[in-house]
């Protein structure tokens, strides 16, 4: 059996980390255990790898060639831990530990439910070295009771799911009571995150009941909770996914995000545009049109610099590193209607009920933006959503594109026609201007120069036809 | 001391409840004009009182009135540096605190160790008597760290001096083996101070714990009962634990080298280390007898401005 617990031990005296090790771990089947001795090896440890548990020094030489111990190194780790892993558990063992400094370590720790027990645990503890058997026994008893989390079953679609994205999903399910749950796939999302039904099942094989996991990096994780808890009286009515909870500690760096399950969910509207199912996928558009009039209605118009609607997308550093080169944007002034977007309108982030029934989830990125932003993001997803490389074929070529804003020109030998005029139609009507709609298009387009598996050549044209017209205009 | 507040001085031991609520009222707007034997006598109505309104602003007087409060009435507490003839303070505090910490790194890693593999060689290690000296060691590691953040530099923040000392009272209430009542009673309420709650906390942490022990041979909880007050008199903050145990410690009147005397598990060890944590606040500790039974203990300290 593979080790499940995954502890990353800092400590640069080689004697006292085989102790620590001997006295935690005396059954190394249990215990993935690693040792970095020094806060660089440390700190690539922590960016690299995800982890159970940390037990970290204080007083620690900065890399292998400087061998003087100092406490803010230690200080500096257990920052970048909290950062990276604010819900895994981290231990303080340190032979200093002055009292101020225990008291910034206790403000810092939170409680989380670790094991899906509902019991609140401390997520930093603090162990002079002379008390290290009461470390031991703490490292002893997270070891037994992630062992009992692990023991929980998933079954199901094989979803390639990670230790820790598994973990939070047994989690949830203790937490609700169940004893075994059944995963079904629904499909990737940009980030790095997954979107995935769980179906609980309690003792005797009773339903424990249904959910729509999303699971993520635990910082993204936390913007979207945080994030919908601002919004949530806004969403509009029957479009909207509810978010039951949040799984925020106890599976590593990631976490998950438990959205009701109130309908049968067949799949998303990026399924339905790579089956090329243009019908269906242009009435999700009409009814997601349809849903989010209440954010669009009587929405006030305002005049900004296409500057400035750019960088909402992506910033100049952003360009730069990226090596393009910022076309002239500051003597561009377009007027649009300032409203509540959804931020991240991509076809993985509307599941579909009873075939054209869409419902919102992820609102990691809802707030103020102009009225386009939704519509053009919908539509030209499509386009770059890695997932959704190649979905279309060889359209567009990158000449359609450059003449987006032509839709006879950019429709033809479009797969999904139906969908595009659908979504433009929305953005068209949305918009203050047609000149909103370009240079919405253009933000988009130079957003994808960020990203590094995006077809740049396509996004490029888009961005410098829209821009092209702008100017002239 | 004007006829005024002498005739309030002997009301306050009147039968009558009012009577008594009006004298104390009366000594505590005239707190600062009170001299050492009117603040004896009114300890000793503070530890007969059983109304606590009136013990309230009894316990008032007692934080705001002891700036008056010297020897032999009140006895500095000992302090770690004393056999260190003729050492300039604040350097004997920093020499303290570096030979502390670093004897500290040295030895808290060692007992650790010790104490995890007495445990795995030693079947029956559990109650043995090498366990019990392993815990020795490690209490004196942590007797150490206490030293060591006592003497360290203090780290000034604004808080609100009576929540802190609520809860401190909770926490020491809820360890202690023989039920204790910490009695809170002080202005508020909210008392915003600028301190360091660490050093704070450690020290009246110390000086409760003392307080409790030397009441928990008494027989009903009114009698254990320690009063925990505070208040401003002049430019200090003064904090007063009262108790109504066998009075302050001998060894604080037979003491001569601290280093020597106090042993970690000994209470003058923890008055030593309070001691400390308030000097490097610029803060003293005294303890004083009181007039009819129990010690009081002192803190005081230069208020900061606010930021």
């Amino acid at each position: 059996m593979n080790p499940s617990c995954r502890l990353l031990l800092i400590e640069d005296d080689a004697r006292e980390a085989r102790a620590i090790e001997r006295a935690c771990c005396p059954d190394p089947t249990k215990v993935a255990f690693e040792i970095a001795s020094n806060g660089a090896d440390a700190e690539e440890a922590i960016r690299e790898h995800d982890y159970d548990l940390f037990i970290c020094d204080l007083a620690l030489p900065a890399n292998a060639r400087h061998g003087d111990p100092a406490i803010e190194e230690g200080k500096r780790l257990f920052a970048l831990i909290r950062e990276r892993s604010p819900g895994t558990p981290a231990y303080i063992l340190s032979g200093h530990g002055d009292l101020h400094m225990m008291r910034e370590f206790f403000k810092l720790g939170a409680s989380a439910d670790l094991y899906g027990t509902k019991t609140e645990e401390a997520l930093v503890q603090f162990f002079p070295k002379n008390d290290l058997p009461a470390c031991v026994e703490a490292v002893q008893a997270h070891v037994a009771k992630t062992e009992v989390v692990d023991g929980f079953r998933l079954e199901g679609d094989d979803l390639g799911l990670s230790l820790s994205d598994q973990r939070a999903l047994k989690i949830y399910g203790r937490i609700q009571g169940a004893e075994r749950g059944i995963t079904r796939a629904f499909d990737s999302g940009l980030s790095g995150s997954k979107t995935l039904a769980l179906h609980l099942r309690g003792p005797g094989d009773t339903d424990a009941g249904k959910a729509v996991a999303k699971l993520g990096d635990l910082v993204r994780v936390a913007r979207e909770a945080d994030s919908y808890e601002q919004i949530a009286p806004r969403l509009p009515w029957g479009l909207a996914a509810h978010l039951l909870t949040v799984v925020r500690a106890g599976a590593g760096s990631r976490g998950a995000l438990i959205y009701e399950y109130a309908h049968e969910y067949t799949g998303t509207l990026a399924g339905l545009l790579a089956a090329g199912e243009d019908a269906a996928a242009a009435h999700v558009a009409l009814r997601l049109r349809e849903g989010l009039r209440p954010w669009f209605d009587g929405a006030p118009e305002q005049l900004v610099g296409l500057d400035q609607l750019r960088r909402r997308f992506v910033s100049d550093s952003g360009l730069h590193e990226a090596g393009i080169e910022i076309p002239v944007e500051r003597d561009i002034d377009v007027r649009v209607v300032k409203t509540m977007a959804h931020g991240d309108l991509h076809g993985f982030n509307v599941l579909i009920k009873d075939g054209t029934d869409p419902t919102l989830i992820d609102y990691g990125e809802v707030g103020e933006a102009n009225a386009a932003l939704d519509p053009v993001t919908l539509e030209l997803s499509a386009l770059f959503h890695p997932h959704m490389a190649g979905a279309f074929g060889d359209w567009p070529e990158p000449t359609q594109a450059a003449g987006w804003a032509d839709l006879d020109t950019y429709l033809d030998g479009c797969p999904v026609p139906e969908f595009v005029c659908a979504c433009r139609e929305w953005a068209t009507a949305a918009s203050a201007e047609d000149e909103e709609l370009l240079a919405t298009a253009y933000s988009y387009a130079m957003r994808q120069m960020k990203y590094p598996d995006t077809n740049k050549e396509l996004a490029l044209a888009i961005a410098n036809g829209a821009h092209g017209k702008l100017a002239r205009d | 001391m004007n006829d005024g507040l002498v005739g309030a001085l002997a009301r306050i031991r009147s039968e009558s409840e009012s009577t008594r609520l009006e004298a104390a009222r009366e000594l505590r707007e005239n707190a600062s004009s009170l001299s050492a034997e009117a603040q004896v006598e009114v300890g000793a109505a503070f530890a007969k009182e059983d109304v606590p309104w009136v013990r309230g602003v009894l316990a008032e007087i007692l934080a705001l009135g002891v700036g008056e409060l010297e020897e032999p009435t009140a006895i500095a507490a000992p302090r770690w540096d004393e056999e260190i003839e003729g050492a300039d303070p604040e350097v004997a505090r920093q020499a303290v605190n570096v030979s502390t910490n670093r004897v500290l790194h040295e030895v808290a890693a060692v007992v650790g160790r010790a104490r995890v593999a007495a445990a795995e060689d030693f079947a029956d290690f559990r109650g043995s008597e090498t366990e019990r000296q392993l815990q020795f060691l490690s209490d004196v590691c942590d007797g150490l760290r206490v030293l060591a953040s006592a003497t360290g530099n203090p780290q000034v923040e604004e808080f609100d001096l009576r929540a802190e000392l609520i809860a401190l009272a909770d926490r020491v209430s809820g360890n202690l083996e023989i039920p204790v009542p910490i009695r809170v009673e002080g202005p508020g309420p909210v008392f915003m101070v600028r301190s360091d709650r660490t050093l704070l906390d450690l020290t009246i942490r110390n000086l409760l714990a003392n307080a409790a022990e030397a009441t928990e041979s008494l027989g009903t909880p009114e009698e254990r009962a320690v009063t925990l007050t505070w208040g401003i008199s002049g430019d200090s903050i003064q904090i007063s634990i009262i108790d109504r145990g066998p009075g302050p410690p001998p060894f604080l009147a037979t003491r001569s080298r601290v280093g020597v005397s106090t042993k970690i598990g000994h209470p003058g060890y923890g008055l030593a280390t309070a001691s400390e944590a308030m000097r490097s606040l610029g803060g003293e500790v005294f303890i004083r007898r009181n007039d009819r039974g129990g010690a009081t203990a002192l803190i005081r300290w230069p208020e900061e401005p606010s930021a």
